[in-house]
């Protein structure tokens, strides 16, 4: 029994051991790609928005006086409600139009970080996160290669987080089944296996216990035992003898 | 055990059976998670990925539309088709991206992977009757088809395929992890099998031996100090009781009996007459090799990212060349294992081995807990040393207690079962240690080596007894080493181009330079770790093949050239490509060279330096051979490290093989002339 408690205990270690692996893997795996679809699609909004504010720019218009910019941004933060804000700004960094959740700098101003990304991102999408949100941006370059603005598209991480918690909570439940399961298939199968030592060990104690015994249990016999040939032999001569010495003192 | 041995289960094979068991149940668990866990996944991210889809469509629908509100017919539009293949680029989901006509005459169309094998998109037909911006499962894709209207007459269509198989061919890529890892978890598994087995069965029946020999011989005054209540403990308390019985009732005659009764009685038989009785002992060499295997396990858990992990620490402020840094605490390693290993004999004769052990794996797991926190590159060798000096102990602890336990004639089998550990060890750790820095981040892998050493310490603290080696005269010859060996220029010549290379190869370039270039190409952990695996697991798999071959053919300097050969093959193979495979094979002929080595170059010691031998002794002479071996190790990292500064990486590794290569010609070219082994 005790054989089988350490085994199995050693076994089921093993087991959970593998199985965190396994969930640790496909959990992070799936959050690599999850965060990747996820900025990918966010990408393509905010290249969309920054293409189309270019649009005006190069017919002359400065960022500010775009009258579609507030449109663009309604219609984004209407059609895909995980999006936190979207900001338009020009390359001083004043908002010029903002709709969603306020930023963490008012209305008015955009993160110093933001334009500074912005201005450094050479045309291409930036990308930064803070505690709460990923932030995707473009930005607004007219025909001359002037950095007109940029927009700045913040989106939660609580969406990611919570689908991403969704895949670890239902790996895990299904982790605990298994491992139940597998638990129980091993402990049988070693039960089975060991059956056999067990019932020698057993055979070979009832053996030994009815050495020194007046009457003897209906042991089987043990002739067939290698060594217990001449462990028997020798406790038997050495009883015989004390018993023999024990009879001449009394 | 006991019983007739035909008939009883044997402890092979009764491990064989639980190991079947419990590999089986761990495979098709971790199996079937597997495949629940890329259900799960599908699942989440099929609406992401749609959602990604329209917001593509209405992206190149957006575009399109400046042409349709300027009139211009869709058809005759330039570059769409460009415009599209640029968008695929980006998009690795996507399977195909179309514009159509109204009648679904696709206009313009890339596709990904074979997009030139001109076949028609199928869906394309049905684009008009389909709802818009819903999702049509088709083929091996999902469609998405968004219509482009121009005051309310349909202009055309944008479509969008996703392929179906993405999810699964991305997760894909963790499938090999996954494969490691339950390779790596059914070694373990195995060893924990042997490791119990070995704790309860063999051990109690190898005591229970012991006690039946004895009391046949007529020695009554052992006993068994048992550990557990299970069967064999209770067959244990059963013959313990029968000493008992025999010795209270030999006392009870000599407290009264006549000397002639008493003589007649100790005629042949030993009794505890004193009360004390004589504990049994059984030593195996196998106690030693679990504890071990978790040793190795988690101190080389950092072997494939270590020269990454000291690159971070580098401080440009030391003035010393960072690629001469990362080399260092490589070096300082093998300096300050060498310090403590000489201690080891001494230790055990005083403490017994398992506190040596234990003295030797709590600095080891001090050392790597204070190596994952090390700020700075000077705190990193500090640390490091400590790690270094618990590992000198251990391997050398447990080297002794394999040569304490085993007799002459068995040494090599337990030199084996160090062998085993360390390389089931090394190819666990680096696999594993890949998989995790990628996931976790080196200090958290430190963290959980450091974990995986307290493993190993619980697993000696229960395996051995405390007073177990106390005493004995272990391992401590009359160190009349003679440094006159030193003096023989055909010895050193030798040393110099055959065991100096060797080591050269395994911790400059090997440890050294592989992880630096595989992530130089831009492979990650896992990668890293996967690739080095496989020169522990040829070097593993080779040792005894390399060994019998060694015996079999009697040509030691063969093999020895042989090796060489391949090693630089393997150096020269390994910095010239980028290709996975192709980087596989050259860390396999590295393993390779270095199995084909390292036997034969100790069997070679007596029959090439006869003269050396009969001068200064086998010991000497294999004493000196460690130590050239020892220096080769110190030095490989520094060497590799400046060729690294002064040459870049692929050319370093070049040199090194190049190198390589011309010392095993100048071996070849003086074994021909028989200046060493004395052919004539």
């Amino acid at each position: 029994m005790r054989l089988l408690v350490i085994l199995n205990a050693a076994f089921l270690c093993a087991f959970a051991g593998t199985m965190a692996l396994m969930i640790l893997l496909n959990q992070q795996k799936f959050a690599d790609i999850l965060r990747g679809l996820d900025d990918s699609r966010v990408s393509v909004m905010t290249l969309d928005t920054s293409r189309r504010l270019r649009q005006a720019v190069d017919l002359g218009l400065p960022l500010k006086d775009i009258a579609e910019s507030r449109s663009i941004v309604e219609a984004l933060i209407e059609d895909y409600p995980e999006l936190e804000s979207v900001s338009i700004f020009d390359a001083g960094g004043r908002v010029l139009e903002h709709g969603g959740n306020e930023l963490d700098t008012g209305r008015n101003e955009a993160p110093p970080i933001w334009v500074s990304d912005n201005r450094a991102a050479d045309g291409e999408v930036w990308r930064i996160e803070d505690p709460e949100s990923f932030i995707v941006g473009a930005p607004v370059v007219n025909n001359f290669g002037k950095l007109e603005g940029g927009v700045a598209v913040r989106y939660s991480k609580a969406r990611y987080s919570s689908i991403v918690a969704g895949l670890l909570n239902e790996l895990l439940e299904a982790a605990a089944i298994i491992f139940v399961a597998s638990g129980l298939l091993a402990v049988l199968g070693t039960a089975a296996a060991l059956w056999k030592l067990t019932k020698t060990a057993r055979y070979l104690q009832r053996s030994v216990e009815n050495l020194l015994k007046p009457d003897p249990d209906d042991a089987p016999a043990d002739t067939d035992l290698v060594e217990f040939v001449g462990y028997s032999a020798s406790v038997r001569e050495t009883a015989a003898t004390l018993a023999a010495a024990e009879g001449r003192e009394r | 055990m006991i019983r007739s041995r035909r008939q009883a289960p044997t402890l092979s094979g009764l491990g064989l059976r639980i190991g079947f068991v419990a590999v089986a149940a761990l495979v098709v668990a971790n199996a079937l998670l597997a495949w629940i866990a890329l259900g799960a996944v599908e699942k989440r991210l099929e609406p992401v990925i749609q959602d990604k889809a329209h917001v593509l469509a209405g992206s190149i629908s957006n575009d399109l539309y400046k042409a349709v509100r300027l009139d211009i017919p869709l058809g005759s539009l330039k570059g769409v088709d460009a415009f599209l293949e640029n968008l695929l680029i980006d998009h690795p989901e996507v399977a195909y991206l179309a514009v159509t006509n109204p009648e679904g005459k696709v206009l313009f169309s890339a596709k990904a992977g074979n997009g030139a094998d001109g076949r028609p998109l199928p869906f394309a037909a049905k684009a008009s009757e389909a709802e818009a911006g819903t999702f049509v499962s088709f083929g091996s894709e999902y469609n998405i088809t968004l219509p482009l209207v121009q005051d309310g007459n349909r202009v055309g269509h944008t479509m969008i395929g996703i392929d179906r198989a993405y999810v699964r061919n991305t997760m894909g890529g963790i499938f090999t992890d996954i494969g490691i890892s339950l390779c790596v978890a059914v070694l373990i598994v195995l060893e924990l099998t042997l490791l119990v087995l070995s704790l309860t069965v063999a051990r109690s029946i190898g005591l229970m031996r012991r006690l039946m020999h004895a009391v046949s011989e007529g020695d009554f005054s052992a006993s068994i100090t048992t550990r557990g209540r299970d069967d064999l403990g209770r067959v244990i308390d059963a013959m313990n009781g029968i000493n008992a019985e025999i010795n209270r009732r030999f006392r009870a005659v000599a407290s009264g009996g006549s000397a002639a009764a008493l003589e007649s009685l100790r005629e042949g038989r030993v009794f505890a007459e004193g009360g004390a009785y004589r504990p049994v002992q059984v030593l195996r060499a196998g106690d030693v090799q679990y504890p071990l295997f978790f040793f190795i396990f988690g101190v080389e858990l950092s072997r494939p990212f270590f020269p990454l992990f000291v690159r971070d620490l580098y401080d440009p402020s030391l003035g010393i060349d960072a690629s001469i840094a990362i080399a260092m605490p490589m070096s300082v390693w093998v300096i300050a294992m060498l310090l403590t290993t000489p201690f080891a004999p001494a230790l055990i004769r005083r403490l017994g081995t398992r506190n040596t052990l234990l003295m030797g794996m709590a600095p080891t797991s001090i050392g790597l807990i204070a190596t994952a926190s090390s700020t700075g590159f000077i705190e990193l060798i500090g640390w490091r040393c400590l790690t270094a000096a618990g590992f000198g102990l251990v391997t050398a602890a447990i080297l002794v207690r394999l040569a304490m336990t085993a007799p002459e004639r068995r040494r090599a089998l337990n030199i084996g079962v160090f062998v085993t550990a360390t390389g089931g060890g090394s190819i666990c750790a680096t696999a594993i240690g890949g998989i995790l820095a990628e996931r976790l981040g080196y200090e958290n892998t430190f963290l959980v080596g450091a974990a995986i050493v307290f493993v190993a310490m619980s697993i000696a603290f229960g395996f051995l007894s405390p007073d177990e080696g106390v005493g004995a005269r272990v391992g401590t010859p009359t160190r009349r080493r003679s440094f006159g060996i030193y003096g023989s220029v055909r010895f050193m010549v030798f040393m110099a181009l055959s065991a100096l290379p060797s080591r050269t190869v395994l911790t400059g370039f090997m440890f050294f330079l592989v992880p630096l270039y595989l992530d130089s190409i831009g492979f990650g952990g896992a990668a890293i770790g996967r690739t080095m695996m496989v020169y522990f697991l040829v070097l593993l798999v080779m040792n005894q093949a390399a060994a019998l071959m060694a015996d079999r053919f009697q040509n030691h300097g063969m093999l020895i050239l042989a090796g060489g050969v391949s090693a630089a093959a393997g150096c020269l193979l390994f910095v010239s490509t980028v290709d996975s495979l192709l980087l596989v094979c050259g860390v396999a002929l590295i393993g390779l060279g270095q199995s084909l080595v390292m036997t034969p170059q100790v069997a070679v010691l007596p029959a090439y330096f006869r003269t050396e031998t009969e001068a200064y002794g086998t010991g000497s002479v294999t004493a000196a051979f460690r130590v050239v071996e020892r220096a080769g190790s110190i030095v490989g990292p520094l060497l590799a490290g400046a060729v690294v500064a002064a040459a870049g990486l692929a050319r370093a590794g070049e040199l090194i093989g190049y190198g390589i290569l011309a010392t095993t010609v100048l071996l070849a070219v003086i074994l021909a002339t028989g200046v060493i082994s004395r052919r004539h």
